[in-house]
């Protein structure tokens, strides 16, 4: 087995890791041997391995990035980061809370939003029950190391019958410190029957580090969930993450994923669905150039009848950026009368760029309906002629064909701020000389 | 106004356009006429700047300048329209997005201030009407979903807000009703002017009986084969196009 393909430089840190919390409680201390165990067993995800089979780990190993500590406080200053509307922010540096530059006042009735440290620091005895061991014994190897190095995150509880106008934001900045710093937060999000709820889930940050954090979600039934998670790492960061979701009965999950960022990312949904009527619409757009590679991962599993989900992602790539979208849907043999959608339309923009598109069906039930769909194309160059021949420059053609391009997932962001501020970067990015590609 | 020497274009090796020559001065409706394959459309592309087509010879000059040595946005800043035979629909972006783009481009090459949302939303209200455009299409994406005679429409709506100096319509006749055909020499018409010129490139003569032109071109094989005043357009329909074929002395 290749060096950079061992355990050894994920585990980076973990002896100050295990000194630091060594007063936990027993149940939480075997919690995370245990995770750490099956993160051995499974050993870092490799090439060989189906899921992975378009990603090497190898540029995480090269990082060498070593566990943060909760000591490590260096951040003063958020004004580099959109607030996308939010009032409520729960702040984390290097995947630690940081409840001086969050804003937690006042927070609504119904709204349970606190770091995960402080609420395993109640638990002694009892295990807290909203974390559910059987996330960390799957067969991601990340997730399991995530387990391993559990401390902290959020933990949020939306009790029955609360409905939420203004969005709350969780916002996550990485850096590096003397050397690059690797953060595992751990997110438990609960949304209570019939209430109601807009989130945003962002990591930012700056320098070389690697962010790999787990959300888990739980939806009740009849709970009502507008995510929006945007990656806009550092372009030297490394970015794991994996959104496992549970759907219960007739509740709703509209997912908006805005990928932007980091120089390698690997993206996990996993939607169980495991109440009648559940509908989960997941749309996303991601933008890779220069060196990037950006690895989405979408598993919807149909477990009961009547539920049903449809993905849209749209990619736009560049330079030598690399994506890939894997949109798997299962339904089981008792998923009678899912509705599973899927679409994915990419834009490549250089001889060198790369996508690669599958779409897994594994459908045991028989009256399913399944649609899926994936294209891939360059810029209409008859659109950019039209264009130039009322008088745009070739350059604000171009930006105006990809913006219009990203559009179509960012109109469907649900707040203005969210769509102004991604809007604006957009066009920013789409101006920057590193997506000016190399074919017309 | 316009004026073409000898031009030899061809695409993908193949040679197009064998030696056109034409001249324009400003005021002037000029219509070239001749059947497929002769080089009409060609010549409208090159003109417009599409780096499809290779210019192996000639020189063109468009009001003293070298056309052939702008770009194709540039030509358009300096006052050349095309009206495309098939207007491109571009999802996504809407006509006044675009449209709003268009002329803050050429305003900022003539050194003008670039007009705000208010004073765009008059110059378009009074150029829809014009042209008897509803306003409210320009929220929608660029002639995506529009029917062939709107989206004509929407080109003659696009020359008339730019106000170029030469506009050149590409079978803007084809595929039109009469009522359509209507809107789009009105159009043309009333814009017509003492500084403004048109070329009118069309198969059929039936665009001739409202929009009258000044002078009519037979092209054929790449070549100006015939010119004269409008009547030989009629000449023309009644004939044929055989009718040049048959007569190679015609070649000029």
């Amino acid at each position: 087995m290749d060096v950079m393909e061992k355990t050894d430089p994920f585990l980076l840190g973990h002896e100050q890791f295990s000194k630091r919390v060594n007063d936990v409680p027993s149940w939480l201390e075997k919690r995370r041997s245990v995770a750490l165990a099956h993160f051995k067993v499974l050993g870092p995800p490799t090439r060989g391995v189906e899921q992975w089979r378009f990603t090497n780990v190898r540029r995480i190993a090269a990082l060498g990035a070593v566990a943060a500590g909760p000591g490590e406080k260096t951040l003063t200053d958020l004004s580099d980061y959109s607030a996308d509307g939010a009032t409520i922010r729960m702040i984390f540096e290097n995947g630690f809370f940081r409840a001086d530059l969050s804003e937690l006042d006042n927070l609504p009735k119904g709204l349970r939003l606190r770091s995960l440290a402080e609420v395993l620091g109640e638990h002694a005895q009892a295990p807290l029950t909203q974390l559910d061991p059987h996330v960390d014994s799957g067969d991601e190897a990340f997730t399991a190391l995530n387990g391993a190095f559990m401390e902290d995150g959020v933990f949020l509880e939306v009790a029955a019958n609360t409905v939420l106008e203004t969005p709350i934001q969780l916002l996550f900045v990485g850096h590096a410190a003397d050397s690059p710093r690797a953060a595992h937060p751990r997110n438990l999000i609960a949304i209570g029957e019939n209430a109601e709820v807009t989130l945003v889930e962002a990591y930012v940050g700056q320098g070389a580090y690697w962010t790999n954090a787990v959300t888990q979600i739980d939806l009740a039934p009849s709970a009502r969930l507008t995510h929006y998670y945007k990656q806009r790492e550092s372009e030297r960061a490394c970015h794991v993450t994996s959104h496992i979701i549970r759907a219960n009965r007739d509740s709703r999950l509209v997912m908006h994923n805005l990928l932007t960022g980091s120089e390698l990312m690997r993206h996990n949904i996993e939607v169980s669905f495991t109440g009648e009527g559940a509908e989960a619409q997941v749309n996303g757009l991601y933008v890779a150039d220069g060196d990037q590679h950006l690895d989405n991962y979408i598993h919807m599993d149909h477990q009961v009848p009547h539920c049903s989900s449809d993905q849209f992602f749209k990619g736009i790539l560049d330079g030598k950026g690399q994506a890939i979208f894997t949109g798997k849907v299962t339904v089981r043999p008792d998923a009678q009368k899912t509705d599973a959608k899927q679409a994915n339309r990419n834009l490549l923009l250089s001889e060198s760029a790369r996508i690669d598109t599958q779409p897994q069906l594994e459908i045991y039930a028989d009256d399913v309906k399944c649609a899926h769909g994936a294209t891939t194309g360059q810029i209409d160059p008859d659109a950019l002629f039209y264009l130039q021949s009322r008088g745009i420059d070739p350059k604000s053609a171009r930006e105006l064909l990809l913006f219009a391009f990203a559009k179509e997932v960012i109109e469907r962001l649900p707040h203005e701020a969210m769509r102004q501020e991604a809007e604006s970067f957009l066009n920013q990015r789409f101006s920057s000389a590193s997506l000016s590609g190399d074919l017309p | 106004m316009l004026e073409i020497k000898n031009l030899h274009a061809s695409v993908a090796g193949k040679e197009i356009l064998k030696g056109l020559n034409l001249t324009m001065k400003p005021g002037e409706v000029h219509c070239i006429m001749g059947p497929n394959g002769s080089g009409k459309s060609t010549l409208s592309q090159v003109l417009a700047g599409r780096d499809d087509y290779d210019v192996t010879a000639g020189e063109v000059t468009f009001q003293g300048k070298d056309l052939l040595d702008m770009e194709a946005h540039v030509r358009a800043l300096e006052g050349y329209f095309l009206a495309f035979q098939y207007p491109v629909e571009i999802p996504g972006v809407s006509g006044l997005h675009f449209l709003r783009a268009s002329v803050n481009a050429v305003r900022k090459h003539h050194g003008l201030e670039e007009l705000d949302a208010m004073d765009l939303m008059g110059l378009f209200k009074e150029k829809a009407r014009l042209v008897g455009l509803d306003i409210n299409s320009l929220k929608r994406s660029v002639n995506e979903g529009f029917s062939g005679g709107e989206k004509k429409r929407n080109e003659m709506f696009q020359m008339a807000v730019l106000e170029p100096k030469l506009c050149v319509l590409d079978e803007i006749d084809s595929g039109l009703d009469i009522d359509a055909l209507k809107i789009v020499a009105d159009a043309v018409n009333a814009m017509r002017s003492t500084e403004r010129s048109t070329l009118i490139i069309t198969h059929y003569q039936r665009l001739l009986a409202y929009i009258v032109p000044d002078h009519v071109h037979v092209l054929s094989e790449g070549r100006i084969v015939k010119s004269g005043c409008k009547e030989l357009a009629l000449e023309l329909e009644e004939k044929g196009y055989s009718w040049i074929d048959s007569n190679p002395s015609m070649a000029v």
